[in-house]
């Protein structure tokens, strides 16, 4: 699909910000305008998701991540578990990604934090607190990643923020 | 003074005053971080809206688990759906809501969570209730710093919907759609129009006699410190946590 229509949207300050918007007369409805935004092809996706099966489809918590995987050239997945059925039997609770539209699958449990991942985990807002705080100044901004992220690997993030330990 | 009253929270105010706009047989949404209009729609569900159909965006509900985001679009684009619930960082006299950037957007002081949505579902949605529990000049301005929605559009945008209501902690206004401009409807209890009008910052159209809010009764007191309370600790337990309900 090389562009979409949309309703709405015109006379926001949304469409200054997109030059490559165009505004024409709808086709279809004589004397009102229609919107077109152009497709978005990124080069490299990344989503976290909830499950992935050995075939590489992979269950995910939005309608967007299945659009932003089609959109794709290569697609990373992180997933809260790696599962041994086939998950197109079983697509309740969320939306599927078929392989063919799957690069690459990481088992990366948590790997939402500080951001929930229903129904796995709620968000952790004492450390976005700690986050917002730390990022109002540079140096602080620094501090923070030198903590959490700087030298750590994912699985020493997740013991230090979740005092969960990694499932074997 | 702040709104007062020894009976009921001002989210339970809120919401009573939210459960009347709310019509049986249509399909109601809202998005993220709206637990009094989730109070509101679901009290009118339990009274006089039994087959209102509530696809929150985002709820945890299994029976909704085929309803995303994407669905609640396609109802608004479709014309079915009749309310939706929107805030705003800032909210203009016109209606203009701001959820995008405060300052100049190149370099913002504030950057804020984004449209979400909004550009299109503010008017494709037969009915936006706007509400802030934060009723402030800082947010009520003159003219919106980024027009993330659009308050009202010219002849050449097919238009079928658009703002309806704003409820706050301190008042009720409604949407005048010719005049594009807000008329104060009622003040809370314990609250003036005088500070309305202090704590807004754009023109209000203020009829001769304002009433006060009308209060909950028992029965919808009741409903809401009930069932009501529980499902909506379900997805907002810092709101419950925080007093949202009173009894």
């Amino acid at each position: 699909m090389p562009f979409i229509p949309s309703r709405g949207v015109i006379g926001t300050d949304l469409v200054n910000l997109h030059p490559n918007w165009k505004i024409i007369e709808d086709p279809y409805n004589e004397g009102h305008d229609i919107l077109l935004v152009p497709a978005i092809r990124p080069d490299i996706a990344m989503i976290h998701a909830f499950k992935a099966d050995q075939n590489g489809n992979v269950l995910a918590p939005g309608y967007e991540d299945r659009m932003v995987a089609q959109a794709s050239d290569k697609v990373l997945v992180t997933v809260e578990e790696i599962v041994d059925y086939d998950l197109s039997e079983d697509a309740r609770g969320g939306h599927l990604i078929p392989w063919p539209f799957v690069s690459l699958v990481i088992h990366t449990p948590r790997g939402s934090h500080p951001g929930g991942m229903k129904p796995y985990y709620e968000a952790d807002n004492d450390h976005f607190g700690r986050y917002m705080e730390s990022s109002k100044t540079a140096d602080g901004f620094n501090a923070y990643l030198n903590e959490f992220v700087r030298g750590h690997t994912e699985d020493e993030y997740r013991e230090m923020v979740t005092r969960v330990a990694v499932p074997a | 003074m702040p709104f007062q009253s020894d009976d009921y929270t001002i989210g339970e105010l809120m919401a009573t005053r939210i459960s009347r706009e709310v019509r049986d047989d249509t399909y109601v949404s809202s998005g993220a971080a709206s637990p009094v209009p989730m109070a509101g729609v679901l009290l009118a569900q339990e009274t006089h809206a039994p087959d209102m159909i509530y696809v929150p965006i985002g709820a945890s509900n299994p029976e909704l688990n085929l309803i995303s985001g994407k669905e609640v679009f396609d109802l608004a684009q479709r014309g079915r759906l009749d309310i939706f619930f929107l805030g705003g960082a800032q909210i203009d006299g016109h209606g203009n809501i701001n959820l995008t950037t405060i300052g100049d957007h190149d370099r913002p002081d504030v950057r804020l969570p984004g449209a979400a949505g909004s550009g299109m579902l503010y008017f494709m949605t037969n009915r936006i209730i706007l509400f802030r529990l934060e009723h402030t000049p800082r947010v009520f301005v003159e003219n919106v710093d980024f027009i993330t929605s659009a308050g009202s559009s010219g002849e050449r945008v097919e238009r079928p919907g658009g703002p309806h209501m704003l409820i706050t902690n301190i008042c009720v206004m409604m949407y005048e759609k010719d005049q594009k401009r807000f008329l104060l409807e009622s003040v809370h209890p314990g609250v003036t129009v005088d500070e309305v009008k202090e704590n807004t910052g754009f023109e209000i159209l203020i009829p001769d006699e304002v009433p006060v809010t009308t209060a909950p009764t028992p029965e919808q007191l009741a409903l809401l410190r009930g069932s009501i309370k529980d499902r909506v600790d379900g997805e907002y337990p810092g709101f419950v946590a925080s007093g949202g309900f009173g009894g």
